[in-house]
């Protein structure tokens, strides 16, 4: 199990959610937007995909922030 | 192989760091955070595919982008007016000054038929026809 927390002022949590959403089937993403920041607990990965899934996902989250999914 | 950039929102707009790292995410991953108040750290990883000089050289690029997009922003702002001005003339010209929508100066009737399309055919036709 791997946590990220990213920052609420950089990353919007609609933007996150809908990141999670994309990656529902490479594994088991629970989004934490309750608290001051943004928790992003990772499980039960793809073995394939297990090494970039987090760094992608990321990618990922940003783009949507940035194209106003956020 | 990463990098971390910390930059200054002052100097960069949240708005310009946005749009330089939207640029790269396919060239590498980018995770932005927040280290102190008017500050943003961006931390640039390389793709299991790029090599060590053409990351450095990826580094490189992110930094001037920065530049590129603040003079991209400031143009944008300074022009705006003059851009909005051009759309305003430009679908203003594109109207139709011939068609006049309003009804006040419309005395036709109705059943006026000057070019005679109301005439049916058989009554125009048929009956040369049938002689």
């Amino acid at each position: 199990m791997k946590t990220v927390v990213l920052n609420r002022k950089l990353y919007g949590a609609t933007a996150v959610r809908s990141a999670a959403e994309d990656f529902a089937e490479l594994a088991t993403i629970v989004v934490d937007s309750s608290g001051q920041d943004i928790a992003v607990t990772f499980d039960e990965i793809d073995p394939d995909v297990a090494e970039v899934l987090v760094d992608e996902f990321l990618n990922f989250a940003l783009a949507a922030t940035v194209g106003g999914r956020g | 192989m990463q990098k971390e950039i910390t930059i200054n929102q002052k100097l960069y707009p949240l708005e310009v760091i946005y749009s330089t790292a939207y640029i790269y995410i396919d060239r590498c991953y980018v995770l932005l955070e927040k280290p102190g108040k008017d500050q943003v750290s961006v931390r640039l990883k390389a793709k299991p595919d790029c090599d060590e000089a053409t990351f450095a050289e990826l580094v490189g690029e992110f930094e001037n982008e920065l530049l590129n997009q603040t003079l991209r922003r400031k143009v944008a702002q300074r022009t705006e007016g003059v851009r909005e001005a051009i759309v305003h003339r430009a679908l203003f010209s594109a109207m139709p000054e011939s068609i006049d929508l309003s009804l006040d100066d419309d005395d036709g009737d109705y059943l006026d038929d000057p070019l005679g399309i109301a005439v049916p055919w058989e009554d125009k036709f048929g009956q040369e026809k049938d002689e």
